[in-house]
């Protein structure tokens, strides 16, 4: 969305201009205006904008001869309102804005008829509309739902209301054009009007005057007020189509109190040394990136294992507790929750809330409470409150639900910790800052031993927070292949699996719209995995981002293929994987067989194995699944 | 003025009287029972609101999120909803009906199919409140072209600063969450709720009502002279379900309420 302030009749305006970053700066040459300019006057406040802002000049009827006076002066565009001759389109060297009387149908037709009748090169000067008010710097509004009707019904039209056929014309006469969208805009009324119309440009003038002129702080209340609507529309809570904020009205201004304070958190120097401090004496870190040698050897590539299984609580999920709950300290909460399926992220949770001295509560399935119950008594030793979640099916996605329930009645001085990339932004924006680590120590670790990138890098992909810890600082170096490996339970053609990005729609679920398992209604199904930390029926919003460009290749899993590599990694590398974290080893082997001996890749080892021994020994016995 | 929940708004404020809205889920415990809750609440109830049961429902509570999952068991979704809807409006009841239903269940349906759907079945409303205002912008553009079905906007105790440019073009009525978090808690109000209750009509061009844990017109007496309804859903799930689920009981209950309501 590009922004033109109209009308400026003093220097120091210009300054107003520079500062809040307008894109074009608009100056009037009409002696019945109020904001008229003499050339000497426009070139003295030309002489204070910045290079990058375009300079319009704004004419009534003009003729060849006045054009070709203001062509004298180094402007960019002119802009044209009432009579457009072809006299004065010939002479113009510079790109044409048309203004056309949008609230007048009339006037708007027989415009179009003129610009039909020229020669295609003139009528190709005019690059866009300026859709303005019936009395040109009138500040006033024009009619915009009956206005949006006539411009853009094409498409739109209700069934049932038969088409004017004259709309249909003005249609794809203003599509063809840039739209540039004025008359009577102001701070307040420019968010409406930009949802409406959708304009390429929008053109304020009297909407942000003062007494003296153009008004320093309405120029800045505007600007604002658009750029936050351009970022919406822009997305900036988004990955592509994926993310964005779908929660309860009563959590908006929450999440917007934690954006605020996440970012001013990353650039503050002392919360870096604190987080740092605590992943280096508190968590172990940096984690060693081992080369697996006999692995190696039998599949004929170099595999390196980051080794998060070797930080404190096990696995990854710690690295992005410190963060959080040092962000939640940082913002005066007292109390933290959290979501857990296995138990991984809720121990972690429960450790971090007893290192800091918060009150910690765990939402957990029932089903799972039962499942995990060493997980559960280690979080009750740490001093967390696990609350059981009977509803639904009394899994993650449910204890999601509850979680986010809770929060929503308590976000005054509860901080929600969400462990997995998903939830609504800026939570899959934090995950991944607070897991980055993970790349860029492994970055760092490889070159210093390969001298060079890896080819390929891997991890397994549940909500997706290891991966896209380990995918964050490679994602812009194009020559190393990212993978993220997903659960695909007992087959990705049977029911049972948990693989969103492969079998999956996108959809909305915890906050975030993304890739779900979801049936013909719309439902959320139920994921299966071997593996609990995969058993989800989403991924977060990022995964999918990666997924539809290309960046990242997602590929499926069986809970055999990881079984296999679980007892294949122990028995040659002396290392237990978490269920997890054999997914990726299972894909790694296989991926191993294209490569080289020359090649290497990197495989995030999430987790460690000791929270599986019951469910591997349930698998080994021929008792097969416990989740 | 062609929406029926505008109509019915215009109508209430002609004969000074304040709105009584309630809610039930669709297909609890199957559709003709909720098509015999509709009908016996005509002419009674200003507005109904048919909850679409959904697998996720995150703004709901405990009742809700019962009655949702069983509806699902007992077959409903939002396509037998629609049909459903059409039968209602085929046997000419006018009563004002919305959907209360989560974003996703719009999504799969796909946003143009779903708004034109409603437009033809006679949905009159949409409540979604897992749709917050800087998400609403593809419904809204769908949504644009025909007032038959209008976006109702909710505002919360904590809205502050958001309640101004959400209510900048909301239609029909404000839904105002009276208690924080999920429907269905005890009517103990949040600290500041009259306030907020206040500041939110000062604001507001259109009615306000407030929803969330009511059960009686006694419980909105504090704020009678604020508020333009009341909304009750989980209350009246629970009140329907010891009543078997008879038509009557409906009746009753909306009678008696709609009247204490225009006497507190």
């Amino acid at each position: 969305m590009k922004i033109k302030i109209c009308g400026l009749t003093r220097p120091e305006e210009a300054n107003y201009i520079n500062e809040n970053k307008v894109d074009y700066a608009g100056f009037v040459f009409y002696k019945p205006s109020k904001r008229n300019l003499t050339l000497e006057q426009a070139k003295e406040i030309m002489n204070h904008l910045n290079e990058d802002v375009k300079k319009v000049a704004v004419m009534v009827s003009p003729d060849a001869e006045m054009v070709e006076a203001i062509q004298s002066l180094p402007f960019d565009i002119l802009q044209i309102h009432k009579e457009l001759s072809e006299e004065v389109l010939k002479v113009a060297a510079l790109p044409v804005w048309y203004a056309v009387n949008i609230s007048d149908e009339a006037e708007a037709i027989a415009k179009k008829a003129i610009i039909d009748k020229l020669p295609a090169d003139l009528a190709d000067k005019i690059e866009a509309i300026v859709v303005d008010a019936p009395n040109f710097g009138s500040g006033q509004t024009f009619n915009w739902h009956k206005s949006r009707r006539m411009l853009k019904a094409g498409a739109q039209s209700p069934p049932g209301v038969e088409e004017d056929t004259e709309d249909v014309t003005l249609t794809s006469f203003f599509e063809e054009k840039k739209f540039v969208l004025a008359g009577g805009l102001n701070a307040d009324n420019v968010k409406e009007g930009i949802r409406i119309f959708s304009p390429d440009i929008v053109d304020v003038s009297s909407g942000v005057e003062g007494e003296q002129g153009k008004d320093k702080e309405k120029i800045t209340a505007f600007v604002n007020a658009v750029r936050q609507i351009g970022e919406n529309m822009n997305k900036r809570a988004y990955y592509g189509e994926y993310g964005g904020q779908y929660v309860s009205e009563s959590l908006m201004n929450t999440l917007d109190e934690i954006d605020a304070a996440f970012e001013e958190a990353i650039k503050d120097p002392e919360f870096i040394k604190q987080y740092h401090y605590y992943l280096k004496q508190y968590v172990g870190r940096e984690t060693p990136l081992y080369f697996a040698e006999r692995i190696s050897e039998k599949y004929g590539t170099k595999i390196y294992l980051k080794r998060e299984d070797l930080n404190h609580t096990g696995a990854h999920k710690i690295n992005n507790v410190i963060g959080q709950i040092l962000l939640a300290k940082r913002m005066g909460k007292t109390k933290v929750i959290a979501e857990t399926g296995a138990g991984q992220h809720g121990v972690a949770t429960a450790t971090g809330a007893a290192l800091f001295n918060m009150e910690c509560t765990v939402y957990m399935g029932k089903e799972d409470v039962e499942r995990q119950a060493l997980n559960v008594m280690r979080m009750e030793m740490l001093g967390a409150k696990v609350v059981a979640v009977e509803s639904g099916s009394n899994t993650l996605k449910d204890a999601t639900n509850e979680a986010i329930r809770t929060w929503a009645k308590t976000a005054e001085d509860t901080f929600y910790i969400i462990g997995s990339a998903i939830g609504p932004y800026p939570y899959p924006k934090m995950v991944k800052e607070f897991q980055a680590v993970i790349s860029r120590e492994a970055k760092v670790q490889h070159m210093e031993v390969e001298g060079r990138l890896p080819d390929v890098v891997m991890a397994c992909v549940g909500g997706g927070s290891n991966s896209i810890g380990m995918f964050a600082d490679f994602i812009d170096e194009e020559g190393v292949e990212l993978i993220g490996v997903e659960a695909a339970g007992k087959g990705v053609d049977t029911d049972e699996h948990a693989a969103s990005m492969a079998k999956g729609r996108p959809g909305v679920l915890h906050g975030t719209r993304s890739y779900l398992l979801q049936d013909e209604d719309g439902n959320i199904q139920l994921a299966h995995s071997i593996s609990a930390g995969l058993d989800y029926p989403g991924v977060g919003p990022e995964h999918a981002y990666l997924h539809d460009t290309g960046r990242a290749k997602y590929v499926p899993i069986t809970d055999t293929e990881a079984m296999d590599a679980l007892m294949e990694l122990t028995q040659m590398e002396g290392i237990i994987p978490a269920i997890e974290s054999a997914h990726a080893m299972a894909y790694a082997f296989k991926k191993a067989k294209e490569m080289t001996p020359d090649q290497s890749m990197i495989v995030c080892l999430s987790g460690r194995g000791d929270k599986d021994v019951n469910t591997i020994s349930n698998y080994l016995a021929g008792k097969g699944y416990l989740n | 003025m062609s929406n029926r929940i505008e109509a019915r708004m215009a109508a209430l404020k002609e004969k000074n009287e304040k709105a009584f809205i309630t809610y039930i889920t669709a297909g609890l415990p199957d559709m003709k029972a909720t098509k015999e809750i509709i009908k016996a609440q005509n002419g009674i109830t200003d507005v109904i609101e048919l909850g679409i049961p959904f697998s996720d429902p995150i703004a709901d509570g405990p009742v809700i999120q019962q009655a949702s999952y069983e509806a699902i068991l007992n077959g409903a979704s939002l396509r037998k909803t629609f049909d459903l809807m059409e039968e209602i409006r085929a046997e000419g009841i006018e009563q004002p009906i919305l959907f209360m239903m989560y974003y996703n269940t719009v999504v799969n349906y796909g946003i143009e199919a779903f708004v034109k759907k409603c437009n033809e079945t006679g949905v009159d409303g949409l409540i979604i409140p897992d749709l917050p205002f800087e998400e609403q912008e593809n419904l809204k553009k769908a949504l644009d072209n025909d007032d038959r079905t209008i976006l109702i906007q909710l505002v919360s105790p904590v809205s502050a600063d958001r309640i101004s440019k959400i209510l900048a073009d909301a239609k029909g009525f404000v839904y105002c969450v009276s208690a924080m978090g999920v429907t269905g808690q005890s009517a103990t109000f949040h600290k500041e709720v009259m306030n907020y209750l206040a500041d939110v009509k000062a604001k507001s061009a259109i009615p306000v009502m407030m929803g969330f844990g009511i059960r009686t017109a006694a419980d909105v007496a504090p704020m009678k002279d604020i508020i333009d309804g009341a909304i009750v859903g989980s209350h009246f799930i629970n009140l329907m379900r010891e009543n078997d689920f008879k038509a009557e009981a409906a009746t009753e209950y909306a009678t008696t309420f709609k009247k204490e309501l225009n006497e507190i």
